[in-house]
């Protein structure tokens, strides 16, 4: 119904849980709740409940109301028993069940699960805390301190006919009453008991009801803000006085549609002079600037209204999104698709340069000042294309951080000691590879501490320190983004792996021949485990698999590398940039080819007789004296009218990893920015081996195949 | 709900419609619906290990889509492309893909009273034809392209990787994105 303002809760909602988790984690590495982080863990929640209310997700809103209610005892008693590390685990449960909900209503679901059980789990957690810390468990803090509140601020209290507004006021409105057949009405609105969240309800009728009335007041003042205000709504009900250019039928229909009213008392006034409560507008405008810390979530139409709502205006919400303010710049909020397209937009716009000016038209053509501008066009796209790229990138800080939640959840399950080291975590990738990324360091630090890190006393045995220390860094190393992962673990072990090869049958060749490299790589094949046993984290053999294929899709590459007994360490390399790379073509028969110019080592036109066969035919070269494979690519792809001679043609030497070898094509094409397009998906299907990632328009609008110097390695070598 | 109300109404204008294309003697009708374009003949680019009724791949301003050769598909004898041969661009399930036909003909209002299923014959191509279109003189053979290429894609599937169902998500997302 409402999408834009669906996507804004749940984009706000994740955002708080982001930082919920954070601040859990903090607090309990220091070992206790700062003032501070109870008044955040509180505010957080608290306007995750109201939002959650709002768009009626019940199961969510009482969760966090039940999470809040911890935090408010905590911050109103100052309990001196507080058992941090339980109450971290209602947090993070909480955090949990919400982004689950979250990422349910994200995918066009409904959230749907009960937060019944950890609900009850809180509150009687709550209880005991109450308790032990010598506390009655069943006062009502709100109800004590609101009667207090009450009490106190009476005076301050503008029902009671305390308001027997201005007479100016009065008179002017009094005046305006009936004559544009704009009526007075009075309402008070009594909830069902029991059905909580007083204030966030009453809200939304208000919220509901501003569009369609001329001017309102309502009574409690501050619904959100003040403490007081769920109580009095409760004792007293929630009375609007309101102007409307609707007639009673109406209004009571429209307030009738309230949910949890029990019961409603309209009434039409001869004019605003018999309000109760009338404030000028003086007295609005101090209210306003009283309201420092405005919460104004936006109701949900509840009925079919033909105008779509409105999104809730994001600005509004800059003074409670977490933020740390004194950074002077401004941020907006963009929509990925949107940078998305943008990106692609810059892709096309640097084929249509290739298209003219290195038109066939032009060729052999003196061209002057053409080339000057045209140079101009080609250094302003370089510079569009930087903007845009940096647009995309964002710091892997959040992705690391996540982390710190795993390792925690594990060492606490597993008995075991560890910590994160965070290096480099300002690193800027781009937000597909962020995205990406998540899920294969997810399994890698898992099985750090899983299979690396020993117990504490086995540690203490070894002699090292009793805490295993998980390291994670990221760095830029020239067009690459390299992320380690790295433990001070056991280390692994080959006997042990080569064994679980053997039983699974991965093994290709003597296992003498297998350098220790390859052997650690065949924890990434899928249904590998060492485990004799499953864990609720590893063992059941998926998930190293899931990493290969996640940085596969990203064009990256992983190594593990491994010392006995010292610790293990992981490297993955994606490359920066994924989209536009340098790339250099090449043409078979009538087809071109174009291969990243990061991997080709060189190009040159062999000498007759230089390249040699083995005696299975194939066909091999000697370069500066080490002796590399040649595939040629017309017989690889069956292409017709190829140069067959090697010595006409011209050979490429390509990188793949620590191998090198060459493939033999027609001629250079010339060297071009390159946009990477994937083949259409029909196709795309058939072409695991092919040894073809994508493809690409070169200037003449011609197609060219990417060749991919890993999958052709592959090809060759196995 | 207007836009809603639009479509619903496009969509009745086009229904019952069909582009009408031969390949040697016969006459095929394919739905209006998903015809996005017609456009000639032009260089396609080969692409290895595919059946060779998928010619390879052809650039449609700046997009790149597979061209399927229906002569090949249904197993007919290769025949040089000439002035008249076309290719048609349908939009399949969020896919474009291009069909190479000898020629196109014209769109032709075929009501459901006048399709006739087709005969129940085993071991032929007839699992491809919905039904057959009568005119005043002559017959068309309405091509089912649902089953067509989700028969491709269930053949095709059989060699595909473990991944690839979360391609299929990903295009159709996107084209759920284009339809907003």
């Amino acid at each position: 119904m409402a999408e834009p303002m669906v996507e804004v809760f749940i984009y706000e909602t994740r955002q708080f849980l982001e930082q919920l988790e954070q601040i859990a984690l903090g607090s309990e590495e220091n070992g206790g709740f700062s003032v501070d982080d109870v008044n955040e863990i509180f505010r957080a929640m608290h306007t995750i409940k109201g939002s959650a209310a709002m768009m009626m997700f019940d199961e969510v809103s009482t969760l966090a109301h039940s999470v809040e209610d911890i935090f408010y005892y905590i911050r109103e008693l100052h309990p001196q028993k507080v058992d941090t590390t339980a109450i971290t685990d209602i947090v993070l449960n909480a955090v949990d069940f919400i982004r689950i909900e979250m990422d349910k209503l994200d995918g066009g679901g409904q959230p749907d699960m009960s937060s019944q059980e950890l609900r009850e789990y809180t509150k009687n957690f709550l209880r005991e805390m109450k308790i032990a810390n010598g506390d009655d468990p069943d006062i009502d803090l709100r109800k004590a301190k609101n009667a207090n509140a009450a009490k106190k601020e009476k005076p301050k209290q503008y029902y009671i006919g305390a308001a027997k507004a201005p007479a100016a006021a009065e008179a002017s409105a009094g005046e305006g009453g009936k004559e544009d057949g704009i009526h007075v009405f009075a309402a008070t609105i009594f909830f069902q008991e029991g059905c909580e969240m007083e204030e966030v309800r009453a809200f939304g009728v208000l919220n509901n009801l501003k569009e369609k009335v001329i001017e309102i007041h309502n009574l409690p003042e501050k619904i959100l803000e003040d403490d007081t205000a769920v109580d009095t709504i409760r004792s007293l009900g929630f009375r609007i006085f309101f102007t409307a250019k609707m007639n009673y039928d109406e209004v009571k229909k429209e307030l009738d549609q309230t949910i949890f009213m029990e019961k409603l008392e309209l009434k039409e006034l001869g004019s605003t002079a018999e309000c109760e409560y009338w404030p000028t507008p003086e007295t609005v405008a101090i209210n306003a600037m009283e309201n420092t810390e405005p919460i104004k979530p936006e109701l949900p139409p509840q009925n079919e209204r033909p105008e779509p709502a409105a999104p809730p205006p994001p600005a509004a919400s800059g003074s409670r999104t977490p933020v740390h303010h004194g950074d002077g710049a401004q941020m907006i909020s963009v929509r990925v698709d949107k940078l998305d397209k943008l990106m692609d937009l810059v892709g096309e716009l640097v084929i249509a340069e290739a298209m003219v000016t290195q038109n066939p038209d032009l060729a052999g053509m003196e061209l002057d000042n053409f080339q000057k501008a045209a140079r101009q066009l080609h250094k302003i796209n370089g510079e569009l294309q930087d903007s845009v790229m940096a647009l995309r990138m964002v710091p892997l800080e959040g992705t690391f951080k996540k982390m710190n939640r795993i390792v925690r959840d594990m060492t606490k399950k597993l008995g075991k000691k560890a910590r994160l080291v965070l290096v480099g975590e300002d690193t800027e990738v781009d937000k597909n590879i962020n995205e990406h990324i998540s899920d294969p360091l997810m399994h890698i630090v898992r099985n750090s501490i899983d299979h690396g890190i020993e117990m504490p006393e086995v540690r203490l045995d070894a002699g090292k320190q009793e805490t295993g220390t998980v390291t994670l860094s990221a760095e830029n190393a020239g067009g690459e983004v390299v992320i380690k992962i790295k433990d001070d673990g056991g280390g692994l072990n080959k006997e042990k792996i080569m064994e679980r090869a053997r039983r699974n049958g991965l093994l290709t060749k003597p296992e003498a021949e297998y350098t220790d490299r390859e052997i650690y790589s065949f924890i990434f094949a899928p249904g590998f485990s060492t485990k004799e046993k499953v864990t609720e984290f590893s063992g059941r053999g998926v998930g190293m698999d899931v990493v290969v294929s996640n940085i596969k899709t990203l064009g990256g590459n992983v190594i593990v590398d491994s010392d006995p007994g010292m610790g293990s360490t992981t490297t993955i390399r994606i490359p920066l940039t994924l989209a536009i790379i340098d790339g250099m073509s090449v043409s078979v028969g009538g087809s071109s080819f174009t291969i990243p110019i990061t991997s080709i080592s060189r190009s040159f036109r062999p000498e007759e007789g230089q390249i040699f066969k083995d005696p299975d035919g194939q066909e091999m070269i000697m370069v500066q004296g080490r002796c590399c494979p040649v595939v040629r690519l017309y017989d690889m792809y069956k292409l017709d009218g190829a140069v067959t001679e090697p010595s006409e043609g011209i050979v490429l030497l390509l990188e793949a990893g620590e191998k090198t070898f060459g493939v033999l094509a027609d001629r250079l094409l010339g060297v071009q920015e390159i946009v990477v397009k994937p083949v259409p998906q029909y196709i795309s299907r058939l072409m695991n081996t092919t040894g073809i990632s994508g493809c690409t328009l070169l200037g003449d609008g011609s197609i060219s195949l990417i060749l991919d110097p890993q999958m052709l390695h592959n090809m060759i070598y196995s | 709900m207007e836009d809603e109300k639009n479509l619903m109404e496009e969509e009745d204008t086009q229904k019952d419609k069909y582009l009408t294309f031969s390949l040697g003697d016969e006459v095929y009708g394919i739905d209006i619906r998903v015809v996005i374009e017609i456009i000639g003949i032009q260089k396609i680019t080969t692409v290895p290990e595919v059946p060779d009724y998928v010619r390879g791949i052809i650039n449609l301003r700046g997009k790149i889509i597979p061209v399927v050769d229906m002569r090949l598909r249904f197993r007919r004898e290769y025949r040089e492309y000439t002035d008249r041969t076309c290719v048609i661009v349908v939009e399949i399930n969020g896919v474009l893909i291009g069909l190479i036909v000898d020629g196109v003909s014209e769109v032709l209002d075929i009501t459901e009273k006048n399709v006739v299923p087709p005969p129940d014959l085993k071991a032929s191509q007839n699992k491809y034809i919905r039904g057959i279109g009568k005119l005043e003189s002559s017959v068309v053979l309405l091509l089912d392209w649902e089953k067509l290429f989700s028969e491709d894609d269930q053949e095709l599937m059989g060699s595909a990787a473990g991944d690839e169902p979360a391609k299929d998500d990903s295009s159709g997302a996107e084209s759920e994105n284009k339809s907003e």
